[in-house]
């Protein structure tokens, strides 16, 4: 093949351009010119998809590719090794990487399980020395990585931490004052643990002069810090937009925050209550005018909500997921918000609450209604009249996550209809395997009419009362859905085998409590190898049907996660039969990790 | 006598095949090699070897326009309109945004170049390989075994 052939782009025989008047270009010029022109298109992609796409195209895209991607996205931390993100990619500026899987935000995964971020941090901050943004998720970091990190990137400007652990006080006062330039700190649900270490006031440890910061989160942050050096802080960062401060913060303290930063965009408000008598925090939101987007209201006083009715209209966002109020109480706050895109609030606002939410709220985009009491059998206040409300008003929505304790069918058939645009529907019927309220039918059809008749599904969680219908339809329909969560639901394996042999775009799969076992499971083995994951827990599959799997495809790390370790002289018989408690198995390019605590068994 | 306080210089440029155009002297500066060119005192007029007519008169357009903008004689709104609908033509499958790139990375045109990169990655946007490969007439010079490692890689790894 001749060089010049490695990206002559000849426009489709019209010959406009063909390397100017015939002359070949001598090969070493024309390689420069070409990875050069290449270059300035590859800048404008940054789609991970594209950029996969591109560095297919053929060498010198690939090369071109690699050399240019500037964002490298890692959706699990154990299917690659860092060695071979760093040697093929060698000028990124952003990480984002993704570790343990999601059910351990409900304890299923036993604490030091790993998703450790030291190795990569390690990596990184060799080969990467002008890293500038970091962004994790459900990891294990360390002080000791977050010092890394200060030391190693000295442009570092973004830290984003959702749901990770390990780390303290100690490690955020390092990044505080060693990065200079940082822009954005965000930790969101994240446990963030002292762990009898003595609490270090992180804050006071910005540098004195006025700093980059735009976003400040660290409602997670349960410690107790100094409120004056806050607002110092406050006070010289300019470009503060996005603040969200603890439970510590009172009242009477965010109006003063609130005055040195007239200019919020988005605030997370602490408590919102107070230690002393009223105090007028009305004026304090007259003055924020550009902001959009409101959370925190732990510990809510109530007789302090009419003093946001000033920014409601302008609202797109509103977390009241941490607000434990009457209906009677959010109500009148939810009626001013005819602009709202994203709700969270808690079930006790009720069906009524959410009639008000559907007559008011017809932007609404994204709406997640958590239970108050968590458990199986309390008194949810939501119900399916709440979920036909909302479907009649919100015909735009996109995104919803509903618990409740009642449930029919006619009402998420309502919303399949009603709600064409859903790309996600998380529908939490708490309670074992709770059929249709009104007809006692298992709710098969309702998760049919969703996956029907809702095109642009990619994320579903059923539950309730299922037969394997449920799944047939699923199988079938959902076409473009990526994640599926089942939990206390289905039959038997055959209902695991329609979704394994159907959802031609499954990535991740998560199963709990559900009478799946081996024959389900080894009737995806033509699957793994396209998956991201599949967790099983509390289900009824054997070590027998997982060491199958295993030797079946060797390229799967199936690992057996067990809440207790193993006791000394449990033989070997038996064991085989037994169920296995919790499943965690995905492809990798990595082979088995190293770093296997005692309660995993990799087979 | 001057009454005019816009330089009127003219300066001439051939194509590759040999076509004559002239240009202010202003909007050619845009162009790296040609202010390099010009400031060297190269006589009229300045080859540009790889560079053929129908480009150079699109590219000499543009150059004409940005001087306009400049001069406030155009919005930048109705700039970036003329740039994306007449002369990239974003929006139809046979643009001409691969010509202009290739010339202005000889030109070497900064903002030409980011413009017509950009058209070119949002057309490409969403293709499948073979459709990139395609749109750009390339060959795919792939080993089968190497191919399937990066396809991989990227699936497993990178995605």
């Amino acid at each position: 093949m001749r060089e010049e052939e490695r990206w002559v782009p000849d426009l489709r025989g019209s010959g406009k351009i063909r390397n100017g008047c015939g002359r070949d270009y001598p090969p070493p010029f024309s390689d420069q010119v070409l990875e050069n022109v290449l270059e300035s298109v590859l800048q404008f992609l940054t789609a991970r998809r594209d950029r996969n796409a591109a560095s297919l195209v053929c060498r010198s895209w690939y090369r071109a590719e690699a050399q240019t991607r500037r964002e490298l996205f890692i959706g699990n931390c154990y299917a690659v090794a860092p060695r071979r993100a760093t040697e093929r990619f060698r000028c990124v500026r952003s990480l984002v990487l993704k570790g343990k899987p999601r059910f351990a935000d409900f304890n299923l995964v036993p604490l030091g399980w790993g998703a450790n971020f030291s190795q990569w941090a390690f990596a990184f901050a060799h080969a990467y020395p002008w890293l500038e943004r970091i962004c994790l998720k459900r990891m294990t970091v360390l002080d000791d990585d977050l010092a890394l990190i200060a030391r190693s990137f000295p442009y570092f400007k973004d830290l984003t931490l959702i749901c990770c652990e390990g780390f303290g006080t100690a490690g955020l006062a390092v990044i505080a004052e060693k990065c200079r330039y940082l822009r954005v700190l965000d930790l969101i649900e994240d446990v963030v643990d002292d762990e009898g270490d003595e609490v270090v006031d992180w804050i006071a440890k910005f540098p004195e002069t006025t700093t980059s910061l735009e976003s400040l989160a660290f409602e997670c942050v349960a410690c107790e810090f100094s409120f004056e050096a806050l607002e110092a802080l406050v006070a010289r960062s300019p470009k503060l937009r996005r603040l969200r401060v603890n439970h510590f913060v009172t009242v009477e303290q965010l109006r003063r925050l609130m005055a040195l930063a007239p200019l919020l965009t988005h605030l997370g408000t602490g408590s919102f209550k107070s230690e002393s008598a009223e105090i007028d925090l009305a004026s304090s939101f007259v003055a924020s005018k550009s902001l959009v987007c409101l959370s925190g209201f732990r510990e809510v006083a109530p007789e302090y909500l009419p003093a946001i009715y000033a920014v409601c209209a302008n609202l797109t966002s509103l977390n009241f997921s941490f607000a434990d109020l009457m209906a009677d109480e959010i109500v009148p706050v939810i009626r001013r918000c005819h602009n709202l895109q994203s709700l969270w609030v808690l079930d006790s606002l009720g069906d009524e609450g959410l009639r008000a939410v559907a007559e008011t709220c017809r932007e609404l985009r994204e709406l997640r209604v958590f239970p108050l009491d968590a458990t199986e059998d309390s008194l949810g206040s939501v119900s399916h009249v709440g979920l036909t409300a909302i479907s009649e008003g919100c015909s735009k929505l996109r995104s919803i996550l509903y618990f409740c304790q009642r449930m029919t069918n006619a009402a998420v058939v309502a919303m399949s209809k009603n709600c064409p645009d859903l790309v996600v529907f998380r529908l939490c019927i708490m309670g074992r395997r709770r059929p249709d309220y009104l007809t006692g039918e298992p709710m098969d059809e309702g998760f049919g009419a969703i996956v029907m008749n809702c095109n642009k599904l990619t994320r579903l969680a059923v539950s309730g009362l299922l037969t394997d219908k449920a799944f047939g339809y699923i199988g079938k329909y959902g076409k473009l859905v990526r994640t599926l969560s089942v939990a206390f639901a289905g039959n038997g394996d055959l209902a695991l085998r329609y979704v394994l042999e159907g959802c031609p775009k499954l990535q991740k799969l998560e199963i709990r409590d559900s009478p799946f076992g081996d024959v389900g499971l080894l009737s995806g083995l033509h699957r793994y190898y396209n998956m991201r994951f599949l967790w099983m827990s509390s289900c009824k599959i054997s070590l027998r049907g997982c060491k199958d799997v295993a030797q079946r495809l060797p390229r799967l790390v199936v690992e057996v996660i067990r809440d207790t370790v193993e006791k000394e002289g449990e033989g070997e018989e038996g064991e085989e039969t037994m169920a296995v408690e919790k499943l965690y198995m995905y492809r990798s390019l990595a082979g088995p990790r190293t770093d296997v605590p005692p309660f995993v068994k990799i087979l | 006598m001057e009454t005019s306080t816009c330089s009127k210089k003219i300066v001439q440029l051939r194509s590759s095949d040999g076509q004559l155009f002239e240009v202010d002297e202003e909007a050619a500066m845009s162009s790296e090699i040609l202010k390099n060119m010009i400031e060297m005192g190269m006589p009229s007029p300045l080859p540009l070897y790889e560079v053929d007519a129908t480009t150079l008169a699109m590219i000499v357009e543009s150059w004409n326009r940005r001087l306009q903008e400049k001069r406030g004689e155009i919005t930048e709104a109705e700039l970036e309109r003329w740039e994306e609908e007449e002369l990239l033509k974003s929006k139809e499958p046979d643009g001409d945004a691969i010509c202009v790139l290739l010339a202005a990375n000889y030109l070497e045109d900064e903002h030409l170049i980011d413009r017509a990169g950009e058209a070119i990655a949002h057309h490409i946007k969403d293709m499948t390989v073979e459709e990139v490969r395609d749109y750009f007439e390339i060959e795919n010079d792939f080993e089968r075994e190497e191919e399937e490692k990066v396809f991989q890689q990227n699936a497993w790894a990178f995605h």
